[in-house]
């Protein structure tokens, strides 16, 4: 098992997020984190990360306390992917992507396959945030940690970078990379994920295989909205009901 | 950015230019080269050289206490004098003057200064730049004003050796030459180990710590270093602000933000500017001069003002 979380709380300012949360995340499993704004997924990432400190209970990363790894080592294990870097240093995205540690994979190759090649040479904050986060995305993909934590990929991606970069993970975990993702699009999480952490107000927390979890009346109260599931010849999607009932 | 280390060249031709030009500038102009007579030769040797190399090591130790003051804060607008850093450092080098009196008390109170400073802005740091900025305003007002206490309780004899070191006399400097040059050079080594790691920092806080860098100790390295070279540059010249700012700026458009890079060009666009800004300070009310703070500030003032009325501090 690849990570585990013994009664982990959550704390941010007086805020109690989570309390007394229990996961284990196997390698090649994909988990995802879904909630409202506010409920800890971020915190929850930075934690198991081992850059925040958990208000109690424990993170085990390779059966060792995430907080006894040096953070070398920790750079090693875990990779992670969240909010866009600062640009106000004007690094260029060639240079951007020559700061990402552990690098499996060619700086050439991440440019191709997330479409940078042709910006490799400019500075980031003249990219748009779509385009930034491609970035970061290729950074994540040129590391060579087993887990990878990913919080909201796909923001600022058009469509079609959003399928293909999802289409991506798929085949990392197939690999046997462990991946957590939090996500807002509930028919995305139900397209990659196999498990799904499921985090609401006042500390509730669920957790279990996705294809459960993932349904119109697990999430109806956690999201505040009607939701209801669209069949498609090949697929279904999880939608919000947009127009107030009749 | 193509071809950087060509880039760094030419900044380092222009350094060489600039100390050449120090050297000939003056209330007498003449040849650094050949020196047409024994007079000549001896301000050379005497009074220009000793001067030339402090105002390049000076230049060189503010323009990287900058760069790591602005990966230290995320914020392309630090430098040691904006912060209150610089001042801080002079409060240290005022009361060491009082108390013990001598260059090594100066240099010592100074170096302390400027670790107090750095350590009073950086709870600052989490609340984002404006608030940042405004608390290093406001320090620096302080330390201004702890200043003039300090002064107002000195003897005479101390007085006036706190009062001329303040104004920042490059060619009597309470610090000998040699300690400045191999202060800038030992500093530029550190900085250059650090070089990834502040690249990383620069990126922000979170994204240096998942990619492996210990925050926590870099953060305490980088205060010793801008400390250190702060309080060295503050001890040997009086408080010459902006060099931290303008020099990193301009050699992050013609070189480069990867620090590997921008610390020696910093380094060398630091040396080169006060050696000029010095050879002007001698040169145009010559024979007397303007203490070499008074340019800075001429030249840096505006440059900070236009970086701050721009939103990106420094897009081209």
């Amino acid at each position: 098992m690849a990570l585990v979380t013994r009664e982990l709380s959550l704390q941010r300012g007086d805020r109690l997020l989570v309390e007394g949360l229990g996961i284990g995340v196997e390698a090649g499993e994909i988990w995802t984190v879904l909630g409202p704004n506010g409920s800890g997924k971020s915190t929850l990432l930075l934690t198991l990360a081992g850059v925040l400190r958990p208000a109690a209970g424990e993170v085990i990363l390779d059966e060792r306390r995430i907080d006894r790894w040096s953070s070398g080592q920790r750079g090693e294990r875990i990779a992670w992917q969240g909010a866009l870097p600062s640009a106000e240093f004007g690094f260029t995205v060639r240079e951007r992507l020559e700061l990402v540690p552990q690098q499996a994979r060619n700086p050439a190759d991440a440019l191709r396959r997330l479409d940078l090649a042709t910006l490799a040479d400019r500075r980031l904050f003249e990219l748009s945030a779509g385009e930034r986060q491609r970035v970061e995305l290729a950074a994540l993909w040129l590391r060579d940690a087993p887990l990878w934590l990913l919080d909201e990929p796909t923001a600022h991606l058009d469509l079609r970078h959003q399928v293909v970069f999802l289409d991506l993970l798929r085949e990392e975990a197939r690999a046997g990379r462990s991946l957590i993702v939090v996500l807002h699009d509930l028919t995305q999480a139900h397209a990659i994920a196999d498990q799904a952490l499921i985090l609401g107000d006042d500390v509730f927390h669920r957790s279990g295989p996705a294809a459960e979890l993932l349904r119109p009346n697990e999430l109806r109260d956690v999201f505040g909205t009607r939701l209801h599931v669209a069949q498609g010849p090949e697929e279904s999607a999880l939608l919000p009901a947009y127009h107030p009932p009749r | 950015m193509r071809r950087p280390w060509l880039r760094l060249s030419i900044v380092a031709s222009i350094a060489a230019a600039s100390v050449m030009l120090g050297l000939a500038m003056g209330e007498r102009w003449l040849n650094p080269f050949e020196p047409v007579s024994d007079m000549d030769a001896v301000i050379l040797e005497s009074l220009r050289w000793p001067r030339v190399a402090n105002a390049a090591a000076v230049g060189a130790l503010l323009a990287m206490a900058g760069a790591w003051l602005q990966a230290l804060v995320g914020n392309p607008l630090a430098e040691p004098y904006v912060l209150g850093v610089a001042g801080s450092g002079s409060v240290g080098a005022i009361l060491a003057i009082g108390v013990a009196g001598g260059e090594i008390a100066a240099s010592t109170g100074a170096f302390v200064g400027a670790f107090v400073g750095t350590v009073a802005i950086l709870p600052f740091v989490r609340l984002g730049p404006t608030r940042l900025l405004l608390a290093g305003v406001v320090l620096a007002a302080l330390w201004g004003a702890l200043a003039a206490l300090a002064l107002s309780l000195l003897g005479d004899s101390e007085l006036r050796q706190a009062v001329q070191w303040m104004l920042g006399d490059l060619g009597a400097s309470q610090v000998p030459t040699w300690l400045l040059v191999a202060g800038g050079a030992a500093a530029l080594a550190f900085g250059l180990a650090l070089a990834r790691s502040l690249d990383r920092l620069a990126l922000g806080e979170t994204h240096a710590a998942t990619s492996g860098t210990p925050v926590g100790l870099l953060r305490l390295a980088l205060v010793l270093l801008a400390s250190a070279t702060t309080g060295l540059a503050v001890a040997a010249a009086g408080t010459v602000g902006f060099v931290g700012l303008i020099v990193p700026h301009a050699m992050r458009l013609l070189i480069g933000s990867p620090h590997r890079l921008l610390l020696p060009a910093s380094a060398l666009g630091g040396a080169a500017l006060l050696v000029l800004a010095d050879a002007g300070a001698r040169s145009v009310v010559a024979p007397a001069e303007l203490p070499v703070g008074v340019m800075t500030a001429l030249l840096g003032v505006p440059t900070f003002l236009w970086l701050l009325a721009r939103r990106t501090p420094w897009r081209s």
